[in-house]
């Protein structure tokens, strides 16, 4: 037996019946026509016992034989459906909203969703399920049960897409993915925004085709690009909607330290700050004199490199000249720095002799460069951009690089051989470009590829931003689906403001990782289709970060459906039910109410017939 | 009916006060139901009494008989005769119910009818409100001329230039697309006076029509592409049509294609003295003028004159363009050049377009002119391949060794005989570098034989000739027979000369000829006395006893080979190394300063007017519905930056540019517009902005604690 009305409350009531019990015994004791007297006692015992169980609620337990149920889910195909159900005889098959009408199936019931099932049907332990399968916020319910699966086969269309939802000014929107035809077709591949071609891909094949499509968006803002494919036969086979949000970028802090001025630094000079970067260029003219040039900045004493330098600057570029020359408060410095986040760059015109790597290993020790004895070799550096321009070869120092274990490259020339190198030191970076006279690029006119060059570069040195919140969201969120928030910050508690397109708020509370405590966790159920800004309480406006929601799920429907296979084969996988047996389950039926009602209408009715007779 | 037709004035007047008819109809239903029943209950009892009934039959029936009444009569104030009618007229078959009219029938009729009426009305309103958005989302095109409300009539008329021949159009789609320099006239027509109306071209160049009158007329010549529109100026302010396009064809200049002759001909003067020009020439309307033009180059080295002539072609039939030359006539001789080129007009006007074919070049052949043969001085370079080399030798003679078995002797030992005086020749081609040019006799084989030996069938000298023996001719200035018969003779004998040489100073001796060293000199002798050797043996038949010679010949000239490419005389003077490292920052710098510069850099974006009308479309389609006025300033200069586009390419850009000038007047007269208006000028922007070029930018990376300390103690572990 057990109660509904569980733990203290259940104790208080046993009290206060045990209490009215006791006064009303005391009142029958002490009548003094004593007629009847363990009749009354009885009926007052039974009367304040069926209205205490009234509140309480009693349930008893009842053993269900296990069966297995089929769960139909969109997707599904009636005749697979009926097979199987010929061979297992389930006891029940259920249909999710979405699952293809079948009235061929004598014992089906649709279920608005798929916690119902568990609700009411309790004995079921094994679960067979049909068509795409189910949501990952879906299969959380089922975590108990065991999966039998019989998928639909993958749908025609996109099955795997992955693009950046906010880039900055300047930076390629990438989609990628992996489009499934089940026969041979011939497709083309679009991206468009505002009704322009930005990109086209042919695919030809079947099975599984990577695809990857290429799109500048040109002004910072939220813009909606469209994916769409056309057969050959002029029909569009799939339409989806891309949003990116494209941020202005953040400009950067570059110092450059440089033992004679030098044509390289001019060009980078110029192309650097006309953007808006902060520039700091010391070149030494003769022995400590110093030409120091400040763009975009605030002049500061600059003989010497102190910390306080080093904090200002994202970037350092330096020869390996002077970076041998700093003197060893110098070099403590910038080796902190460097630790702390800084990006080196140091430009390499021969090799180091080995006193040198032995003495300045942290800023050397992870590379080889052996000499080479053919002078003037020009290679073609690649690796940093995406177009396919044919760019002029460019002299590189006479050395071949070598990088040790751990260290990444970052140019290459066309036979692989790194040009520039970096490796991890702290939680910034140390590289090493034997490149030179890129500005060769600017002179010609060939303008993009220096730019692509050198931003690439700056890029991957610059000194990460660490207290910037990171948002990351579920894949194609859509109304009335949840979408799951993680974001990383560093301030306990945070708390973040959702704004609908209607311009009504929402709050979103945060769920705190268990392991990774700057990782907070949160669901939200969009209303709105649209776009919708979220931002963190106590930050700036300009960190909000914006994502769009999608108005049916229809669209990427065939996404959709591949995402529901992976996340339920992912399931079935990771929750084998195989080693339960059993046989038998235990539930708990609840006793009608009316039974207790009567017992105490009864021995009322006792109570009062007996004082008038 | 008098409720129906107070409803259908109701609906007028709902129609005029701007009420939406929908509502309007489903109340006019409402009161049509709500009348009718109204009219039944009311006029129920009035307008059937048993009198007016009987009335009615009497007036209708004639069988009746004008008795009806007597029914309503009770029968005993009834008289005989009423009596006896009465009886009649039961006797009769009447059919009193077929007679009586229902009054309400007409009524429930009209009802029926106004409800039709009603739902005609809703279904009208239902559709027409289907239609409205389909009517904005299309946006109004420029095609369809949308005329002023003060304009009645607005038509341009067309002349093409004369030349071009076409009719003149009249039309009244205000888009234009004709010739260049066509003559355009407007004429306009006005419903009242007005105080201005111009036409403004591309934003800059305006037409006034003249002053006077309801009809003006207005013309200028087209000679730029772009856009135009009306602007008229009324008591009431200025209004102005949408934007029409104008799209000119230019006159191209023909084409020439040359079809003979070809580009390089080559005549022979002799046979043919005629060259036939044919020409295709082709233009959009007609070739005015066209003719061959043909230079004459003659002459030779720097003494080239050069004459200019034109013909006109012959005849023309189809475009095909014929003209014969002829040659001789135009002084073409021998070994001159001539450079054909076609030249032709078009008849535009003012100015024609000009265009010239190709040029093509006729040569003649010089026959008489003779072949320089070449000079001793380059017996190397010249006929290289005359020689044996002395490898070559060795390879024969080893050969000639294999294949000794094979052959007969007298085969043999004329094999090695023939090496022997290649091996002479080539002993001759070195002696030359030291001076023994004038050697004639050689191993004490006359010239004679070898010369013999060395003949060829037909009459043509042997080239290998010209080296074994030196040809003399008259102003040789060598020495005479005599002296080298007796040189022949016996050329190692020591003479008397030989040994005064030692003591005397001779210039002019063959050694001292040459610019080598001794060394080199005594080297090259030394392989010399080899190939003596060689030659030796070979002429004795002995090849297997010449081959050592040979080689060790042909050893020596190897090295003397890589010697005399090691040999570089240098010259002048040789500066001491420079030592920058040690050198460098070593100076007094006491007076010399840093330097520190600090500019700020701004760049100007051109672009900066249209970012910020894109900036403001995007908010716009996302939901902000008043345009402020700070939107409208931006969207105007926006307007600028596109109509600037629309001049260059107005197909592309003159539709946003309308939509644009719409939305405009509607957000100033309104403070909203319709946003379907946005999406061509969305686009219109979008495609004006240039793609941004990559910049540098700092990664998100929020790293916790953990996390940091890892990368601190991982990079780097010394």
């Amino acid at each position: 037996m057990e109660f509904a009305l569980r733990g203290l409350w259940q104790w208080v009531l046993w009290l206060i019946a045990a209490l009215i019990l006791a006064y009303l015994v005391r009142l029958e004791l002490r009548r003094p026509n004593r007629r009847q007297l363990a009749l009354r006692l009885l009926a007052s015992a039974v009367a304040l016992l069926s209205l205490a169980l009234l509140c309480l609620e009693p349930m008893y337990r009842q053993p269900v034989r296990v069966s297995d149920a089929f769960l139909l889910t969109s997707g599904s195909d009636a005749k697979q459906v009926q097979h199987a159900a010929d061979s297992l005889h389930p006891a029940c098959i259920f249909a999710l909203p979405h699952a293809p009408l079948t009235d061929t199936l004598d014992n089906l019931e649709r279920l608005p969703n798929v916690a119902m099932l568990l609700r009411r049907y309790p004995h079921v332990r094994r679960v067979h399920i049909f068509g795409d399968g189910l949501r990952p916020d879906e299969l959380e319910s089922l975590s108990h049960l065991q999966l039998v699966l019989h998928l639909a086969p993958l749908p025609d269309g996109p099955v795997a897409v992955s693009y950046p939802h906010r880039i900055a000014l300047g930076e390629p929107l990438r989609v990628q993915g992996t489009w499934h035809a089940s026969r041979r077709d011939s497709l083309w591949l679009y991206l468009d925004v505002n009704g322009e071609h930005c990109d086209s891909l042919s695919l030809v094949g079947e099975s599984q085709l990577p695809f990857e499509l290429n799109a500048v968006p040109r002004q910072p803002g939220k813009w909606l690009y469209t994916f769409c494919a056309l057969r050959t036969a002029r029909d569009t086979a799939f339409a989806g909607t891309i949003p990116i949000q494209v941020v202005p970028p953040q400009p950067i802090h570059v110092l450059i330290l440089e033992s004679a001025p030098n044509f390289e630094t001019r060009t980078l000079k110029q192309w650097a700050s006309i953007t808006g970067n902060a520039l700091v260029i010391r070149s030494m003219v003769s022995r400590e004199k110093f030409f120091t040039e400040f763009l975009n900045t605030t002049p500061f004493a600059l003989e010497r490199l102190t910390p306080s330098i080093l904090e200002k600057v994202d970037v350092v570029i330096i020869d390996l000249q002077t970076l041998v020359r700093l003197s060893a408060s110098e070099q403590a410095a910038l080796r902190q720095a460097v630790e702390a986040g800084l990006g080196l760059l140091i430009a390499l015109p021969d090799a180091p002799a080995v006193r040198q790597l032995r003495e300045h290993d942290f800023f050397l020790g992870f590379f080889t460069a052996v000499p080479e004895s053919r002078q003037g070799r020009f290679v073609r550096p690649q690796g940093f951009s995406l177009r396919h321009s044919s760019s002029t070869a460019l002299p590189i120092a006479p050395l071949r690089l070598r990088g040790n274990f751990g260290t990444e490259i970052l140019m290459q020339d066309e036979a692989g051989q790194p040009l520039v190198l970096s490796s991890t030191r702290g939680l910034g970076k140390v590289a090493v470009s034997i490149v030179q006279e890129t500005f060769r690029w600017a002179l010609e006119g060939q303008r993009e590829l220096y730019a692509d060059y050198w931003s690439h570069a700056l890029k991957c040195l610059a000194r990460p931003n660490l207290d910037t919140d990171l948002w990351t969201h579920s894949l194609l969120p859509t109304v009335d689906l949840p979408c799951h928030f993680t974001l990383r910050t560093s301030p306990a508690m945070p708390i973040a403001v959702v704004e609908l397109p209607s311009g009504v708020c929402d709050t979103l509370f945060f769920r705190q990782h268990p392991i990774e405590p700057t990782r907070w966790e949160s669901t939200l159920w969009p209303r709105e289709p649209g776009w919708h800004q979220v931002q963190r309480i106590g930050t700036a406006d300009s960190t909000s970060v914006a994502f769009y929601v999608h108005s049916s799920q229809e669209e990427w429907s065939s996404l959709r459906r591949a995402l529901m296979h992976q996340a339920t084969q992912a399931f079935a996988h990771l929750h084998p039910h195989d080693s339960v047996h059993v046989s038998m389950v235990q539930t708990y039926e609840p006793i009608s109410p009316w039974w207790f009602f009567v017992l105490f209408v009864m021995a009322a009715a006792y109570l009062w017939a007996e004082r008038k007779f | 009916m008098a409720v129906s037709f107070a409803l259908a004035l109701l609906l007028l007047v709902s129609y005029f006060l701007d009420l939406p008819i929908l509502h309007a109809a489903w109340m006019w239903i409402a009161l049509s139901v709500v009348g009718f029943f109204l009219l039944y209950l009311f006029c129920k009892h009035r307008l059937a009494t048993p009198e007016k009934i009987a009335e009615h039959l009497n007036r209708t029936a004639p069988q009746w008989e004008e008795s009806a009444q007597l029914l309503l009569k009770p029968a005993a104030e009834l008289s005989l005769l009423e009596a006896k009618q009465l009886q009649r007229l039961r006797a009769q078959p009447l059919h009193a119910e077929m007679l009586l009219p229902n009054p309400f029938v007409s009524a429930l009729k009209l009802s029926v009818a106004s409800i039709v009426c009603a739902v005609l009305t809703l279904w009208l309103s239902y559709i027409l409100r289907l239609e409205v958005p389909h009517a904005t989302q299309a946006l109004p095109s420029s095609h369809t001329a949308v005329l002023l409300p003060t304009i009645t009539r607005f038509d341009v008329e067309l002349v093409p230039p004369r030349y071009t021949q076409r009719e003149r159009i009249t039309s009244s789609s205000l888009d234009l697309r004709t010739f260049e320099h066509s003559q355009a006239t407007w004429t306009l027509e006005l419903s009242q006076p007005v105080r201005a109306a111009r036409l403004i071209f591309n934003h800059d160049d305006t037409i006034y029509f003249p002053a006077e009158g309801l009809m003006r007329q207005a013309s200028t010549t087209l000679s730029r592409s772009g856009f135009y529109f009306l602007e008229v100026e009324t008591e009431h302010g200025i209004e102005r049509s949408n934007y029409y396009k104008i799209s000119l064809a230019r006159d191209e200049p023909p084409t020439i294609s040359l079809l003979e002759p070809h580009q390089r001909t080559e005549v022979d003067l002799m046979r043919h003295s005629r060259l036939t020009v044919v020409a295709r020439i082709h233009d959009d309307f007609a070739v005015r003028e066209s003719k061959v033009q043909a230079v004459l180059a003659q002459g030779k080295g720097e003494n080239i004159r050069f004459k200019k002539f034109f013909f006109p072609f012959d005849f023309i039939h189809r475009g095909q363009h014929t003209k014969t030359l002829d040659l001789l006539a135009l002084g073409l001789k021998p070994g001159d050049e001539l450079y054909l080129t076609v030249e032709a007009k078009d008849n535009r006007e003012p100015q024609p377009n000009p265009a010239r074919s190709e040029t093509v070049l006729i040569t003649t052949k010089d026959t008489a002119e003779v072949e320089t043969d070449f000079s001793m001085s380059l017996p190397v370079a010249a006929q290289p391949d005359y020689f044996r080399s002395q490898r070559q030798i060795i390879i024969d003679t080893e050969k000639l060794l294999r294949e000794r078995r094979m052959l007969s002797p007298a085969a043999f030992q004329a094999r090695s005989e023939a090496l022997g005086v290649d091996q002479k020749v080539l002993r001759l081609r070195y002696g030359k570098f030291l001076g023994e040019e004038f050697e004639s006799a050689i191993g004490g084989t006359p010239m004679e034989e070898i010369e013999q030996s060395l003949a060829p069938k037909d009459s043509t000298p042997h080239p290998l000739l010209k080296f074994i023996r030196h040809v003399h001719d008259e102003n040789c200035g060598h020495l005479s027979k005599a002296s080298l018969a007796a040189l022949e003779k016996n050329p190692n004998e020591t003479t008397v000369e030989k040994l005064m040489s030692q003591f005397v100073h001779t210039h002019d001796t063959e050694e001292g000829a040459t610019f080598y060293s001794d060394a080199i000199k005594a080297q090259l002798k030394a392989a010399l006395a080899e190939m003596w050797d060689a030659e030796l043996y070979l002429r004795m038949h002995k090849p297997e006893e010449a081959l050592p010679y040979e080689l060790k010949a042909l050893k020596l000239l190897k090295d003397l080979q890589q010697n005399s490419r090691l040999y570089v005389q240098r010259m002048g003077f040789e500066p001491p190394p420079l030592k920058p490292d040690e050198k460098r920052l070593t100076g007094k710098l006491d007076k010399v300063s840093s330097r520190t510069d600090s500019q700020t850099v701004v760049s100007q974006d051109e672009f900066a007017t249209v970012r910020e009308a894109l900036a403001v479309i995007s908010n716009l389609r996302s939901g902000q519905e008043l345009v402020s006025g700070n939107a409208l300033q931006h969207l105007t200069q926006g307007a600028r930056a596109l109509a600037r586009a629309a001049e260059s390419d107005p197909l592309r850009y003159l539709d946003a540019l309308q939509a644009l000038r719409q939305f405009l007047d509607a957000a100033e007269q309104q403070g909203r517009a319709p946003l379907v208006y946005l999406q061509p000028i969305e686009r219109a922007f979008w495609s004006l902005l240039p793609e941004p070029e990559p910049q540098p930018k700092r990664r998100d990376l929020p790293v916790p604690a953990l996390a940091k300390s890892y990368f601190q103690h991982f990079g780097y572990t010394r």
